[in-house]
């Protein structure tokens, strides 16, 4: 039957697309639309291979070492502080770690990954044993201080091991990524550690 | 012309399928055909550019919030009262979203788990995780 000639179709096509780019260009300017920009924290790695050579259930074992000796630090501070914001701490330290703890629990599984304890687990342990027996020995705010004191430095120790021996050290990719998504968890306790610090320095100054 | 009863587009063509022979008084059958088209053509992108404005200026939108590395991401998110927010963790620890007035709050998301919230007009303004209150994020007003 009777068509409109092929030039008019091209026009009216052309036409279209360039009334409806318009129309939808003019209300693109009021809708600001999100779009999630994932950006990624890497960590810095530095070139210097680890001293001693650490096998991957090595590295399993100093996870879960470095875990459970912060959450024993915390179990003590929350059943002996008298301060809301060191108890809210020691509390959170507790979940985190023990969120981390099960996290690599069920990867060591996974991989069938037995941890096997070495010089440096072995070290983290009885440093943490000896630590806690001194800040247990104090009391009221001198108690608060020394947990929350050794709680700034023992987040950077483990922040540098996490840089400088763990995640280099990792030969399985999944370890490797747990390792690096650890790091932003102790970055965050050591900041808020530190937050914690200064608040508590300040009430004493007054 | 006088009024007719039909509905018909004030460009005189015949409704539906029927030929143009059917009204074959003056302009010719292709100028019919393609002043039809025309219409419909128009009418069509006025109808689909206006539905598209309508949805993005009005109608109820819902945002994803990604928490990673102990951070929201967007750090801000543009949303209109009714809007839906949906944060999902995908850290290794359980966080939430909080409101700073407290006006909403998702409780604990834990890692690999998501909440969504639909935010009420009081709703909009910065908010942090309860857990690690260092974790600092914004809704402001679209």
């Amino acid at each position: 039957m009777l068509r409109p000639i092929p030039s008019v179709r091209l026009l009216v096509v052309a036409t279209v697309l360039f009334a409806a780019g318009s129309l939808l260009a003019g209300c693109a300017k009021k809708s600001q639309e999100t779009t999630s920009a994932s950006s990624a924290t890497s960590a810095e790695s530095t070139a210097t291979p680890p001293a001693p050579a650490l096998n991957d259930a090595n590295i399993a074992a100093i996870v879960v070492a470095a875990n459970t000796v912060d959450i024993q630090n915390a179990q003590q501070a929350e059943r002996i502080t008298k301060n809301a914001k060191v108890k809210a701490f020691a509390r959170r330290m507790i979940t985190d770690h023990t969120a981390v703890n099960k996290q690599a629990a069920d990867l060591a599984k996974k991989l069938n990954l037995t941890p096997e304890d070495n010089d440096t687990s072995r070290g983290l342990v009885t440093g943490a044993d000896s630590t806690r027996a001194q800040i247990k020995a104090k009391t009221g705010a001198d108690f608060d201080k020394a947990y929350v004191d050794n709680e700034v430095s023992y987040h950077q120790a483990v922040l540098d091991m996490l840089d400088k021996t763990l995640i280099p050290g990792a030969q399985n990719a999944e370890l490797k990524k747990l390792l690096e998504d650890t790091r932003p968890a102790i970055a965050g306790h050591l900041k808020m550690a530190q937050d914690l610090q200064a608040a508590l320095s300040s009430t004493s100054a007054k | 012309m006088s009024r007719r009863s039909s509905p018909e587009p004030e460009t005189g063509a015949p409704l539906g399928r029927a030929g143009p022979g059917a009204n074959r008084s003056r302009p010719s059958p292709a100028w019919i055909a393609a002043r039809r088209t025309w219409a419909v053509a128009l009418a069509l992108a006025t109808a689909l550019a206006a539905a598209a404005c309508a949805r993005r200026a009005d109608s109820p939108r819902t945002h994803r919030v990604l928490i990673h590395g102990f951070a929201f991401d967007p750090a801000q998110v543009a949303v209109a009262a009714g809007d839906t927010v949906e944060w999902v963790n995908q850290d290794i620890v359980p966080h939430t979203a909080t409101a700073t007035n407290r006006a909403w709050d998702t409780g604990s998301i834990g890692p690999d788990s998501s909440a969504r919230v639909v935010i009420e007009p009081g709703g909009i303004g910065p908010y942090a995780c309860s857990f690690h209150p260092q974790m600092k994020a914004a809704l402001v007003r679209r």
